[in-house]
Order: structure tokens, then sequence, then C-alpha cells
């Protein structure tokens, strides 16, 4: 295993070497995107300052830069892991090598394993570049330079480690559909939507916050912006922490064994190489 | 070039536009999609532009949402621009078959103009739905002027497509498609101000603004179809004797503009290209 994660880790950093602009790009992403809420609330409110004030009524922080900073950064995180081995899966389809990848004897789970292990560290250093950079630009780097951003990465990794779970279904269903690119697309402003990358989830519907409370990085979102800015959490510290722990053992356990079954059938069936 | 070549230009583009269509068309669940991804990134805008709200708040009388709501249309045209003729030579250089392409007797002209073609009348239903999306979500609609504001689409898209040639011109030498059109598009979103009104822009963005070519295009069309001056050029001017409104003057900037960018976009391309078969760097990426 050990092995195969610094496989892993020796071809992405090499990938990552040779286009550094994508590394670069997805500092930046985050903060551009978090910009078009930004001035949309200067719009709507009529001024910077009166913006805070209207935010701080609804969501009871006037930190708005902040706040959906925070909600594009893990956004883009969740995407890049969650794409990431059924992007790769695609790929192999497309180039016709998928087959004769998952003949080897080289466990795709553990090729999954290690494509997370680099995913995590490498957006996590990317997550606390872009927060840093983003604290320059719209001054709020004093918040960030405190004990509590020790507890905001702890947050991250326990939200985004139970992705790899939701990668695996992913993979799955690249696997199984035809159009599944369509699916998978919609997941990322169903994700967004749910999660509530740029308002708090507890002004969604109670149906919906119940949903939404299924991806672990709901949880995680709300907490880290209430570490940070000191609103409230999905429920309290402790309870929310166990959920996000029980998540991080259920959505992998959810994810290797559908994926387990999809390949085996594919396998059986012979519709590994079409897409 | 005479009418007999326009002609069997037309018919090939239509051909290949149609073929295009064909094959984006066996995938109706994308097609759907669109309409789904675009109702909850809708959702999603509003609903934090919710967040700052104070009900009296408008801009040159007009609510946010409007400006938001046909900068968002706007935007569409020039975002397919984008992804069509510079990510569709990519994608036929990654594929294999920009060399053959361009070997074969059709001007190197049509391709592009066939696959933005297919994605215009493949968007057609995503652009009429967009206005509905956001009457759902914000219960604001204004559409007046309505021929003069096609007009301005139409005049908008004309020189789109010249910038469209210059920067597939680009993207044949940088290979970096995916990449580049994404850092447009967000420039674009943030410095074009797609989503809000020019006026919502700090004093020092605002400069950034009016360097970018396309601020001009989505600012008239949004004077136009919402019946209001536009925010980026605030004086007339008079000029050969007669006095040009904001509106009259931005809107010949439009047309120079359009012009310029597509005389430049097609001599650019042309020369692009015959630099790669020079150097034999066509089906390289």
């Amino acid at each position: 295993m050990l092995r195969v994660i610094k496989a892993v880790f020796k071809v992405r950093w090499k990938y990552t070497v040779r286009y550094p602009g994508w590394f670069i790009m997805f500092i930046i992403l985050p903060i551009v995107f978090s910009v078009i809420p930004i001035i949309l609330g200067w719009a709507v409110a009529g001024s910077p300052q009166q913006a805070a004030i209207n935010f701080k009524m609804n969501v009871g922080t006037p930190n708005y830069t902040l706040f959906m900073i925070l909600g594009s950064l893990i956004w883009l995180v969740s995407i890049s892991i969650m794409w990431d081995f059924g992007m790769w899966i695609r790929e192999e389809q497309e180039m016709g090598t998928l087959e004769q990848l998952l003949l080897t004897p080289v466990n795709p789970i553990e090729l999954l394993a290690s494509s997370t292990v680099w995913a995590l560290f490498n957006s996590s250093i990317q997550f606390v570049i872009a927060l840093f950079v983003a604290g320059v630009l719209f001054n709020f780097i004093g918040v960030l330079i405190s004990p509590a951003m020790i507890l905001t990465i702890i947050y991250l990794i326990l939200g985004v480690l139970p992705l790899t779970g939701f990668a695996l279904l992913i993979g799955s269903l690249i696997i199984k559909m035809r159009e599944a690119e369509a699916v998978i697309r919609l997941l990322q402003p169903g994700i967004a939507f749910l999660v509530g990358i740029f308002y708090p989830v507890t002004i969604m519907p109670e149906l919906i916050r119940y949903i939404a409370l299924l991806i672990p990085l709901t949880v995680s979102l709300q907490d880290m912006r209430a570490v940070l800015l000191n609103i409230s959490y999905i429920f309290n510290p402790q309870l929310d922490l166990f959920i996000l722990l029980i998540y991080c053992a259920l959505w992998p356990l959810i994810g290797m064994t559908t994926f387990n079954y999809v390949e085996k059938k594919a396998k059986k069936e012979g519709g590994l190489s079409g897409y | 070039m005479g009418i007999k070549e326009i002609i069997e230009d037309t018919v090939t583009l239509l051909k290949m536009s149609k073929y295009l269509l064909k094959i984006s068309l066996r995938y109706p669940l994308n097609f759907i999609a669109d309409f789904i991804e675009l109702s909850l990134w809708v959702a999603i805008f509003t609903t934090a532009m919710l967040l700052f709200s104070s009900p009296e708040t408008t801009f040159s009388g007009a609510s946010p949402a409007l400006f938001a709501l046909w900068g968002f249309v706007i935007y569409v045209f020039i975002s397919d621009v984008l992804w069509s003729i510079g990510g569709g030579l990519r994608y036929d250089q990654v594929t294999g078959i920009l060399e053959q392409n361009f070997l074969s007797p059709v001007s190197e002209y049509i391709y592009p103009l066939a696959r933005l073609f297919r994605i215009y009348v493949r968007d057609i239903p995503l652009i009429l739905f967009i206005p509905v999306a956001f009457w759902f979500f914000t219960g604001e609609f204004i559409a007046r002027n309505i021929l003069l504001s096609i007009y301005i689409l139409i005049i908008s898209i004309i020189g789109f497509i010249g910038f469209g040639y210059v920067y597939a011109a680009a993207i044949i030498h940088m290979k970096r498609s995916a990449m580049v059109t994404n850092i447009v598009q967000f420039l674009l979103m943030v410095f074009g101000a797609v989503f809000y009104p020019f006026s919502a822009l700090p004093s020092q963005t605002l400069v950034i603004s009016k360097v970018i070519l396309f601020s001009y295009y989505i600012d008239i069309f949004r004077a136009s179809i919402i019946g209001i001056n536009p925010e980026l050029i605030e004086r007339g001017i008079y000029l050969l004797g007669f006095k040009l409104s904001p509106f009259d003057l931005e809107l010949v900037i439009v047309h120079l503009l359009t012009i310029i960018m597509l005389v430049i976009g097609l001599k650019t391309y042309k020369y692009s290209i015959k630099l790669a078969k020079k150097k034999g760097t066509l089906h390289t990426f």
C-alpha cells in the first residue's frame, strides 16, 4: 500500500510541477468565485458597509468575505477530490485502457486511497494558501492567525475524507452509465446548493436541511464558519465531530461496496470499455 | 469571394452544424442537465443575494436581479464562443483530427463556426429558460426595446466571433485551452460585471472594466433591454454636428469594436494556422 501511495505521489507531483498553472489557478479561482456574490451583495445593499450590516442581521456575522470564501474554497476542494477518481476512470475509458488497467493485479481501491491521500495533502496546502491570500486581499488575515485555524483544518480534513466514498460512487456511475458526465456535472451545483457555499444551511427549508446533512461537507463547512466567525454550529461541536467521524467510516464503506459490485458486474458482462 | 462560393460555404456550414448537432443530441441527458444546473446556480446566487437585501435598493431605477438576468443571457453567448471555438479546436487536437480537418478542401473558417452554430442552436431553449428561472426565483422580469436588443445581440455575436477567431489563433499555439478559458471567463464575470451593475464595482476596478471590450457589449445590451442609460458611458458628444446621447455613443463604439474584432480575428486566425502548418505543430498538444 505504501508503495502505491509513493508511486501516486510521484506521478501527481510530476503533473503539478509540469502544469503549475492549475495549482495557481486553484488558489485564485475560489477568490474570484467569491467576489461575484460579494459584489452582488454590495449592489443589493447599496454599499459595502450596508452589505455588512444586512449580512450580520441575516447570518450573524458582518464578515461576509470570509464566509463566502470559506464556502467556495471547500466546494472546490470537494470537487477536485470527487472528480479526481471519476475523471481518471473516464479518461482511461476514452483512451481504451480501463479494461487492461482493471485486469492488472493492482487494486483500484488502493489507487483511490493513494489519490485521496495526495488530494488531501494538495488540497490542504491550496486551501491554506488561498485562505491567507484572500485574508490579505480582503483584510481578514487577523482572524486566520489564531489557534482556531488548526481546528478549521481538522474540520476540513474530517469533511473531505468521507468524500472518498462519493468519489467511488462517481467512479461506479461512470462505469455503469453512458451519460454519467451529465449526472456528475449536476453534482457540482447540487452540492454547492445543499452545502450552502454562499449562505448558511439554516435558512433552507427543513426537508432540504436534512438532505444536506447527509453530505459531510455541510457539517464541516458550517462548523468551520462557526469556529472562525463565531456563528452557530450545526448542532454543537461535540455532536458535529461525532457525525463527521461516523461519515468518515460510513461513506467510504458505501462507496467501496458499490464500486466493487459495479466493477465485478462490468467485468462479467464485459461493459468496462464501453462509454 | 463570389456569391457561388458564399452559398457553397453556407451549405457546408449548415451541413457541418447538422452533423455536430446530431452528435450532441445523442446525449439528451446532457441537455436536460443544463437546465437543472442553470436553475441551481440561479437559486444559489439569488439566495446569497437575499442575505444582503434591503428592499429599497435599485440601480438607475432597476433591480440588481435584472442586471444579473440580462448579463447572464449575453454571457452565455460569450462563453459559448470561448468554449466552442477555442475549446473545440483543442478537442480536435487531442482527438487527433485537427490536422485532417485543415487538410480537407473546406475553408478553415467554417469548422469553428459550425461548432459555434451548433452550440447556439442547442442553447436557444436554455437562453429562453434563463428569464423564466430568474423570474421564478426573484420575481423580476423586464424586457423593453426587444427589436433593438436583438439587433444589439446580433452585432455582439459577430464581434464575439471575431474575438473567437483571435482566441482560436492563440489556442493553436498556447495549448492550454481549458485553463485559459476558465481564466478569461472568471475575469469577465468579475470585471465585465456580468451578474451585477457596473456601478456596484469600486471606482478603481471600473477602470479595468472599461478596458475589457466585452464590457461595452454587456452594458449596451442591458441598457437597451432594461430601458436605462448605459453605465460605462456617462456623457454624450457632438459628432459631425449630431448630438450623440451616451446610449448612441456606446452603440457606435460597439459597432466599431465588432468591425475591428472581426477583421483582426480573421487575419490572426489565418496567420496562426499557416504558421502551425509550416511548423507542423497542428497535431501537437
